[in-house]
């Protein structure tokens, strides 16, 4: 599978740190890419002197990587959000990199509309290894209904 | 640093700019022991329209009050030095809307060359927490970086 993702992503530019699905297992993981760019209007101030994509917007596309796969199996997951996080960046992430985010379901659990999801992951550059973490994501909604 | 050395001074020692630069004033200063920021996010939600303030923000916020901090302590920041992120561990306790004034205050866990580990918590004008981090920077510069 690959697409387009932001047919599908809840956030509005620019704040879209997701270009497109490469795979996707529902319930169980999802590997998506983002493209760095110059332009970016996130790194223009992320340094004068030199270009760092910043290492918490690369946590954010894992999150919303985390909401995509909920949503394409089934969950309702406009509303997430961060519970707990470990995350550690190995590299710096720059302008002409593609991030691979790859992210695992670990568990969920819905309690009275309120769903747990927790993740482990990580994103690479080529085969390099730039950051891992992982989280665990609430949604406030219930399962959507069998379509 | 002398001890004369005032709020405006300490705010050109952080590299970051806008539209990623979230640091608007700091109010405490209290060498070895914290710092106090703060922050009105309303000036970003143009670029990220989401129903509160992303975790994300508030992790960076945190950051860049820690860059400064870590600045003050150990040393400036050199030209072609840039600060990396290189491990948050967070938990979340409740959402920070537009309107609200934030709150970043970093305590010192260690200082060693060129890495820092701290400890932050960001909350409200009014009080409520928002999020506690644990925060590990370093140096880099841009010529230590492949090109």
């Amino acid at each position: 599978m690959t697409a387009h993702a932001h047919s599908t992503m809840f956030s509005n530019k620019p704040w879209m740190f997701v270009d497109r699905i490469v795979a996707l297992q529902p319930n169980e993981r999802i590997v998506t890419l983002k493209n760095i760019s110059g332009s970016d209007c996130f790194v223009r101030g992320h340094f004068p002197n030199y270009s760092v994509y910043p290492g918490l917007l690369l946590t954010e596309g894992m999150k919303q990587s985390a909401q995509l796969l909920l949503a394409h199996s089934g969950w309702m997951a406009e509303e997430a959000s961060f519970r707990q996080l470990s995350a550690r960046y190995l590299c710096p992430v720059r302008p002409g990199d593609q991030v691979i985010y790859e992210l695992s379901m670990q568990d969920v659990t819905d309690l009275d509309g309120e769903v747990t999801t927790q993740w482990a992951g990580g994103g690479r550059i080529d085969e390099q290894r730039a950051f891992h973490m992982k989280f665990i994501l609430i949604t406030k909604e219930h399962r959507k209904e069998a379509q | 640093m002398g001890e004369k050395v005032t709020a405006a001074d300490m705010l050109m020692l952080l590299p970051h700019q806008a539209p990623l630069r979230l640091v608007d004033d700091i109010l405490e200063y209290v060498p070895g022991m914290r710092m106090v920021a703060q922050f009105q996010p309303a000036s970003l939600y143009p670029y990220c329209r989401e129903s509160y303030v992303p975790e994300a923000l508030l992790m960076e916020g945190l950051a860049q009050t820690a860059v400064l901090f870590t600045q003050l302590e150990t040393e400036e920041l050199k030209e072609d030095d840039f600060p990396l992120l290189g491990n948050v561990e967070a938990a979340t306790f409740c959402q920070a809307g537009w309107e609200d004034t934030l709150m970043f205050t970093v305590t010192p866990l260690r200082f060693a060359h060129r890495r820092s580990l701290l400890q932050g918590i960001a909350h409200t004008a009014s009080g409520k927490r928002l999020i506690r981090v644990s925060l590990g920077l370093a140096v880099s510069n841009v010529k230590e970086i492949p090109q």
